[in-house]
């Protein structure tokens, strides 16, 4: 009798513990990217607030992405809760890459090629917004999320020149 | 309604809720491990760094970006590689030295970088650990060589840096026939030499 409760009392513990074990192993998988994109998200607004341009260095950028040495790099953790955001894009003499992802980890808008380009203005709003809006836009999926802009430097004596450039360069409310 | 207190009850639930926690967060780090290792493909010693476009439905890669750091990978127009192998697929040891050898430029620019694990740039005295085409040209029969730790060369030559390295590669200018068939290209061979 005694022995056939503990049995029985084994085999709650046991079921009930996988019953817990998967509902864990499901909400890990499905939270953890989200999770991960607001801690960056966080991070990077903690340095210069929301709708504002962070120009990293390449010894700070490494806390945000895998930075690439050979680059000039700027972030901006936008937040679309009072309206689109602009980003602006001064004209740049090399290769200059532009790529937004939402706090759910949707990559929304990728952009870049080798060589000059003419400055540009991208403008980032919800769709909501961006029905409302003259100019064309990348819509973001979620209200939150980061853009991640990155000028190409190909000699050291280039570095100068593309820091001045990433000076032209801004995150703000439209 | 009052529940009587059931001290039994109460370590059962308890030890059951720590185990199936443990269980599986576990379970989920390993599925995401694996499925990111073979959901990704391997060229030699390198692991193209994934599109987000492509892989956006496999909840399990997605997540495995984000744990990794793989995201924000800004592709734009460089193609990125990266490895913690050689190509014996041996894991990177910063106590060794490595020769990386390529049978010509893998791009028309191209750069080499080494990381931490933590993704910050190893730091070579003052400079970050980096390599680019414009400092390393092929040698007489027209092969690329770097070497990575050891003692100091000069020019050709990367730090591993403390820690357990991770070399990142980017392609540049490609022209788009190459971008979409890794095959092509020369990427560099990893091969172990002395270690200390």
């Amino acid at each position: 009798m005694i022995r056939a409760l503990r049995i029985r009392t084994a085999g709650r513990w046991f079921g009930l513990t996988v019953l817990l074990a998967a509902l864990v192993h499901v909400a890990t998988v499905f939270l953890l990217p989200q999770l991960t994109m607001n801690r960056v998200i966080d991070r990077v607004a903690e340095a210069s607030g929301h709708n504002q341009l962070l120009a990293v260095d390449r010894a700070g950028s490494g806390d945000f992405v895998r930075s690439d040495p050979n680059s000039v790099e700027a972030l901006c953790a936008f937040d679309l809760l009072n309206g689109p955001v602009a980003i602006v894009l001064p004209a740049v003499a090399d290769h200059l890459s532009v790529t937004a992802v939402s706090d759910n980890t949707v990559e929304f808008h990728r952009s870049g090629g080798d060589g000059p380009a003419p400055a540009r203005t991208l403008i980032i709003a919800t769709e909501e917004q961006a029905a409302s809006i003259d100019s064309p836009s990348a819509v973001a999926p979620e209200r939150k999320g980061i853009v991640l802009i990155r000028r190409l430097v190909r000699r050291p004596e280039d570095r100068a020149a593309a820091e001045a450039e990433r000076a032209g360069m801004a995150c703000s409310p439209l | 309604m009052r529940i009587p207190y059931n001290r039994g009850l109460f370590y059962l639930v308890l030890s059951s809720a720590i185990a199936g926690g443990l269980l599986g967060i576990g379970s989920a780090l390993v599925a995401v491990a694996t499925v990111t290792e073979t959901e990704t493909p391997r060229y030699g010693a390198w692991k193209p760094a994934p599109d987000p476009a492509q892989t956006a439905e496999n909840r399990w890669i997605r997540t495995g970006f984000a744990l990794f750091g793989a995201y924000l990978p800004v592709r734009g127009d460089a193609l990125e590689f990266n490895t913690v192998h050689d190509s014996n697929l041996d894991t990177l040891d910063e106590d060794c030295t490595y020769f990386l050898t390529s049978s010509g430029p893998p791009a028309p620019f191209w750069t080499l970088s080494v990381h931490e694990r933590s993704h910050r740039v190893v730091d070579a005295a003052g400079r970050p650990a980096s390599i680019t085409s414009a400092q390393v040209g092929p040698d007489g029969r027209g092969r690329i060589q770097v070497v990575l730790g050891g003692e100091d060369l000069g020019s050709g030559w990367l730090p591993t840096g403390d820690r357990m390295p991770t070399l990142t590669l980017r392609l540049y200018d490609l022209d788009p026939g190459v971008r979409n068939d890794p095959m092509r290209l020369p990427l560099f061979a990893i091969d172990k030499g002395e270690c200390r």
